[in-house]
C-alpha cells in the first residue's frame, strides 16, 4: 500500500516546484516546459539529493518511487495520445522539396553522426549486455527526435506558425518524430525479443497486423464515434470522453502486450484520430489540463529521481558529455540547415529551420526513459543525454532570436492555406 | 526532369543516401567493438570465507548482497546502505566505501571489496574480499572471501 501522506507531499511538492521554475524561465524567454525539466533534476539526486540529503530520503523514499511512477507514465500515455493527435498524416503528403530533404537529412545525418560517436562511446559507456547495434540505433534515435510541441508553442508565440519556416519546420518534426519512434519501437523489440520465449517474427507479425488494423479499420469508426458526435453537438459527452480515455488506453496495453511498449499505442491512436481542427483542439482542450498541470510535473520529478550528474564525474566523462552536446547539434542544426539552403531556403530561415528541429524538450526524456529502462543506456549516458536534452532546448530561443530577429520572421511569413491541429499552439504542452 | 527536380535528386542522394550508407558500414563496423562485462544488478552473496576473530568479520559477514550500477566501466556500488563508486577494469572489480561504519565499531575506516569477475559462468559470478582497511584506534583491520552470483533482472516493461 501506498504511504498516501508521503504521495501527496510528492506530488504537492513537485507541483510547486515544476510551477516555481516554469515561471521563472518564462521570464528568460524560455517556454516553460524547460523549466520543468529543470525543476525534476532540481528535485533529483542531482541537487536536492546533494544538498539536503536527508530531506530528500524523507520526501522520495526508494519504495515509494512506484506509485509516483505509475501516475507519471499515465500522464505520459496521455501525453504521447496528445503528440500523435497533433500529427496529421495529410500534412507530411503535401511536403515541398525542402521538407522533404530537410526532414529526412535531420534524421539521417544525427543517426550517422550519433552512430559514430557510438563507436567511441560504446566501449566507455556500455556493457556487453547491449549490442552495438541497439545501442547505435538507440543513440541515432535519441539525437534526431524533435520536439514538436516545444516547436509548435515557440512558433505559435512567434507568430510564425502559418510562415513558410513554420509550416516547414512542423511537417519536418512531425516526420522525425514518427521515424524515431518506429525506429525505437524496432529496438524495443530487439532488445526484449533477447530475454522472450516469443519469437521476433511473432512479434513483428501481431505489430505489423495491429498497425494495419489501426490505420486502415479504425479511423473510419472513431470518425463515427468521435468526430460525428462531435459535429452533432459541439462536443463530447462524458461517456464518449472515458470511451476515447478506454481506447487510448487498451491501445497502449496492446503495444505493451505485443512487445514495444505502452507508449506507441497511445501515440498510434493519437495520430489515426481524425484531423478537423476544431475537434482536435476540443479534445486536447479536454486532455491537456489534467495531463500538463498534474501528471507531466511527475513525470518530470521522476526523470530528475533517475538523473544523477554526479555519476558524470571526471573530465573524461565530461567531455563524453560535451562530445554528445556537439554531436546531436551538429547532426540536427547543421544537417537541416545544410538540406534547407539545398532546397532553396535562404540562409537565414534555413538556419532558423535547423535551430528549431534541434530542440527535443520533453520528447527526449520520454525517449530517454524508455532506453534506461530497456537497459540499452547506462545510468551515466542517460545523465549525459538529459544534459544534452536540456541544453539543445535551452539554446533554441535565444539561437533563434540571433538568427531570425522579428523582422526577419515577418519577412518569412506567408500566407498558407488553414492547417494543423496545432493551430494555436498555445494549448500545445511540452 | 526540371533543374530544379535534377538538384533535388542530387542532394537527396547525397544528403541521404550516401549517409545511410555510411550507417550501415558504421554499424557493421561497430560488431567488432567489445565492451565491459555486464556487471550492473543485484549480486547475492553465497558464500563467504571462514570468519575472522574480530569486531569486524560480524559487520562483513551479515553482507548478503551487493547491488551494481553501471556505466561501463564505471560503477556504482551499494553495500548494506552505503553507497559508492567502483572501476571495472577487465574481469576485476574494485570499490572503496569511504567513511565510519558504527555497526563495526570501525570508525573512520574504509571498506574495500576487490573482486574478479568469472563472465563465462551462467548467471555471471564474482570472488573476491571485503576489507576493512588497516585499523588504528579500536578496530582490527580484517578481511573476509566472498563469492557472490549476479541475480537475474527483472524484465523490463512499459511500467518500468
Amino acid at each position: 500500500m501506498p504511504n498516501l501522506f508521503i504521495l501527496v507531499l510528492q506530488v504537492t511538492v513537485v507541483l510547486a516546484a515544476c510551477r516555481v521554475t516554469g515561471m521563472l524561465f518564462k521570464k528568460i524567454n524560455q517556454p516553460r516546459v524547460v523549466g520543468e525539466m529543470f525543476a525534476g533534476i532540481l528535485l533529483g539526486p542531482s541537487f536536492l539529493g546533494w544538498i539536503a540529503p536527508h530531506f530528500s530520503a524523507y520526501l522520495f523514499p526508494p519504495h515509494s518511487l512506484g506509485f509516483l511512477n505509475a501516475l507519471a507514465q499515465i500522464g505520459v500515455i496521455v501525453f504521447m495520445f496528445l503528440v500523435g493527435l497533433n500529427i496529421n498524416p495529410k500534412e507530411l503528403k503535401h511536403e515541398g522539396h525542402a521538407a522533404v530533404l530537410a526532414s529526412h537529412v535531420s534524421i539521417t545525418a544525427p543517426f550517422l553522426l550519433a552512430a559514430l560517436l557510438s563507436l567511441y562511446l560504446y566501449p566507455r559507456l556500455s556493457d556487453d549486455s547491449v549490442a552495438f547495434t541497439s545501442f547505435a540505433l538507440f543513440m541515432g534515435a535519441a539525437m534526431s527526435i524533435t520536439a514538436f510541441p516545444v516547436l509548435a508553442r515557440i512558433l505559435a508565440e512567434r507568430k510564425m506558425l502559418h510562415s513558410r519556416l513554420g509550416t516547414v519546420a512542423i511537417a519536418c518534426a512531425a516526420v522525425d518524430d514518427v521515424t524515431g519512434w518506429i525506429i525505437l519501437a524496432y529496438i524495443v523489440v530487439l532488445i526484449r525479443s533477447e530475454h522472450s520465449s516469443t519469437s521476433i517474427w511473432m512479434v513483428i507479425g501481431g505489430i505489423t497486423a495491429f498497425a494495419l488494423i489501426m490505420v486502415y479499420a479504425a479511423p473510419p469508426l472513431l470518425e463515427r464515434i468521435f468526430l460525428d458526435a462531435y459535429k452533432k453537438w459541439g462536443s463530447l459527452s462524458e461517456n464518449r470522453m472515458a470511451f476515447l480515455m478506454f481506447l487510448v488506453l487498451a491501445s497502449a496495453l496492446c503495444t505493451e502486450r505485443l512487445g514495444i511498449h505502452l507508449l506507441f499505442g497511445a501515440f498510434l491512436l493519437g495520430a489515426i484520430m481524425p484531423k478537423e481542427p476544431q475537434f482536435i483542439r476540443h479534445l486536447r482542450d479536454r486532455f491537456e489540463t489534467i495531463t500538463v498541470t498534474l501528471l507531466l510535473p511527475l513525470f518530470f520529478a521522476f526523470t530528475g529521481l533517475r538523473t544523477d550528474i554526479a555519476l558524470v564525474k571526471g573530465p573524461a566523462m565530461w567531455m563524453y558529455c560535451g562530445l554528445i552536446i556537439i554531436v546531436a547539434t551538429a547532426g540536427k542544426l547543421g544537417g537541416s540547415t545544410i538540406a534547407a539552403y539545398l532546397s532553396g531556403m535562404p540562409w537565414r530561415e534555413s538556419a532558423g529551420l535547423g535551430t528549431l528541429m534541434n530542440t527535443r524538450g520533453l520528447m527526449e526524456l520520454v525517449i530517454l526513459d524508455v532506453g534506461l529502462d530497456i537497459g540499452v543506456i547506462s545510468p551515466a549516458l542517460f545523465s549525459m543525454m538529459i544534459v544534452m536534452a536540456l541544453v539543445t532546448t535551452f539554446m533554441t530561443s535565444p539561437v533563434l532570436n540571433l538568427i531570425c530577429p522579428a523582422e526577419i520572421d515577418s519577412q518569412a511569413k506567408i500566407a498558407t492555406a488553414e492547417s494543423v491541429a496545432v493551430e494555436d499552439g498555445e494549448g500545445v504542452v511540452a | 526532369m526540371s533543374s530544379t527536380n535534377r538538384k533535388f535528386v542530387v542532394a537527396y542522394i547525397v544528403l541521404v543516401g550516401i549517409p545511410l550508407l555510411a550507417l550501415a558500414g558504421v554499424l557493421k563496423a561497430g560488431h567488432h567493438l567489445s565492451s565491459p562485462f555486464a556487471v550492473d544488478g543485484s549480486w547475492k552473496v553465497e558464500s563467504l570465507g571462514p570468519p575472522v576473530s574480530s569486531a569486524c568479520s560480524s559487520f562483513l559477514s551479515s553482507i548478503a548482497s551487493i547491488s551494481v550500477s553501471q556505466s561501463g566501466t564505471v560503477l556504482v556500488l551499494g553495500l548494506n546502505g552505503k553507497t559508492t563508486t567502483g572501476t571495472l577494469d577487465g574481469k576485476s572489480l574494485r570499490a572503496q566505501f569511504p567513511g565510519s561504519d558504527d555497526a563495526a565499531g570501525c570508525s573512520d575506516h574504509s571498506l574495500t571489496l576487490a573482486a574478479t569477475v568469472d563472465p563465462t559462468t551462467d548467471p555471471r559470478s564474482m570472488a573476491g574480499s571485503l576489507s576493512f582497511s588497516n585499523s588504528f584506534g579500536n578496530c582490527a583491520s580484517c578481511s573476509i572471501d566472498f563469492r557472490a552470483i549476479r541475480q537475474p533482472r527483472p524484465p523490463s516493461g512499459g511500467s518500468h
